[in-house]
């Protein structure tokens, strides 16, 4: 028989198509043995039909994989879905039992931080108007400290005013308009000085303002204004005079005037 | 076992596919043939041809035996590769279409007449002598055309 008749006559392909019965099966292979060209020729024409159905290749849903090895009873490395399930689980419950302790504790903190936070935030505000309240009586201290002690330089003052001699203390008597009115006049005759005691006169309007007079000759002499205010601890120093007979207290317009308004005249005390 | 199913059974299941054309009978064909080459295994001699070529003739004719049986046939009558590849493109659209178009560009480079004969051997289970008969094609004209597909498929593919 002719070999390349033999290879052409679609045997080699019926061979591989699986058509043959197993007597012509052997018979294909005993001539494979036998002749290289048509070995040659069946392996090429097994390669085309393996390339052919490679070719037409076509990826099979995992389920079919995971069926077929459960039916075999085969493991199926690439698809263990049991076993990561058994395993997934104790270690979902695992993170599961974990996370609520971390969870518990942070929020512990979180309250205890509130809890402390408010504590101390009312303490604070606490001392904050214990210490205003400090401060407000400090202040009020120190400005009671400073009358004081404003008093006591001028007490301090007038005492050196009094202490030195040649002082005559006239008293001014209040006239009819002022009864009640009262002013002193410490007159140094040595140095010609003079203060005035002005605690018993009543307060002066704000557009009027009491004037001093020393009589001289029987002619009044300005001694300067005063305003009476206040406790009037202090002895106002008035301008000086070498003599005087009388001195008296007017109530003129602010700023004083020239001549004394003889009705209102408060007090008057003669020498 | 597990070589086996990774290395072959997409290119086992693209054959069943064409061949039986519905995604659900072809998971079932396969399943069957694994099952049937886990079985069989002993049976297989390696003197007597590859075996790849072994599983995808028992995926043929697992396929083919599957089609032919009554309640199969009674649902699918079409006869045409073409219709398979209408079939596998849409069912496997998202995946494995571009394998799919590989196989069936190839095929269509081929002449129709070479075509038609590697269609029926390979798709429909038919013999050559079969072939012959049911197409009123001569054996001599059907054998040489088997033999000139197969060389041109070659030129094709390797």
């Amino acid at each position: 028989m002719n070999i390349e008749e033999y290879i052409s006559s679609g045997i080699l392909e019926a061979y591989i198509f699986d058509e043959l019965s197993e007597t012509d099966r052997a018979e294909v292979r005993s001539m494979a043995e036998k002749y290289p060209e048509v070995k040659l020729a069946l392996e090429e024409t097994e390669e085309t039909f393996l390339a052919f159905t490679a070719k037409g290749a076509i990826e099979a849903p995992s389920d079919v994989k995971s069926k077929l090895f459960t039916d075999l009873g085969l493991e199926d490395s690439s698809n263990p879905k049991q076993d990561a399930n058994v395993k997934a689980l104790p270690v979902e419950k695992k993170a599961n039992g974990f996370y609520p302790y971390i969870s518990a504790a942070a929020s512990l903190v979180a309250i205890i931080g509130i809890v402390l936070a408010l504590y101390y935030r009312s303490q604070w505000l606490d001392s904050e108007s214990r210490i205003s309240e400090l401060i407000t009586q400090n202040q009020t201290i120190a400005q009671q400290y400073n009358v004081v002690k404003n008093q006591a330089d001028q007490y301090a003052s007038n005492l050196e005013v009094l202490r030195k001699p040649g002082l005559e203390t006239v008293e001014l008597k209040g006239l009819d308009i002022a009864p009640d009115a009262n002013a002193i006049v410490h007159w140094n005759k040595k140095s010609s000085e003079v203060f005035l005691n002005a605690k018993k006169m009543p307060s002066n309007p704000d557009d009027l303002q009491y004037q001093l007079w020393a009589i001289v000759e029987g002619k009044p002499v300005d001694m300067g204004v005063f305003d009476v205010a206040g406790d009037m601890t202090s002895l106002i120093k008035m301008k000086s005079i070498k003599n005087a007979s009388a001195f008296a207290v007017t109530l003129e317009p602010r700023g004083g005037s020239i001549n004394p308004t003889m009705e209102q005249m408060y007090v008057i005390g003669q020498i | 076992m597990e070589y086996l199913y990774d290395n072959y059974s997409g290119a086992l299941y693209g054959v069943i596919l064409r061949i039986v054309k519905t995604e659900e009978v072809a998971q079932e064909v396969l399943h069957d043939v694994f099952i049937k080459a886990w079985n069989q295994i002993s049976s297989y001699n390696s003197e007597k041809g590859r075996l790849y070529t072994w599983l995808v003739n028992i995926s043929r004719n697992a396929s083919i035996d599957k089609i032919r049986s009554k309640e199969i046939k009674k649902t699918y009558k079409t006869d045409s590769v073409a219709d398979n590849v209408y079939v596998i493109d849409h069912a496997n659209f998202d995946t494995q279409s571009i394998d799919g178009i590989g196989l069936e560009k190839v095929l269509a480079q081929l002449p129709e007449d070479l075509r038609f004969v590697i269609e029926q051997m390979y798709f429909k289970g038919y013999t050559q002598s079969e072939i012959a008969d049911e197409f009123n094609i001569p054996l001599g004209t059907v054998k040489t055309r088997a033999r000139s597909a197969m060389k041109t498929l070659r030129g094709l593919l390797l």
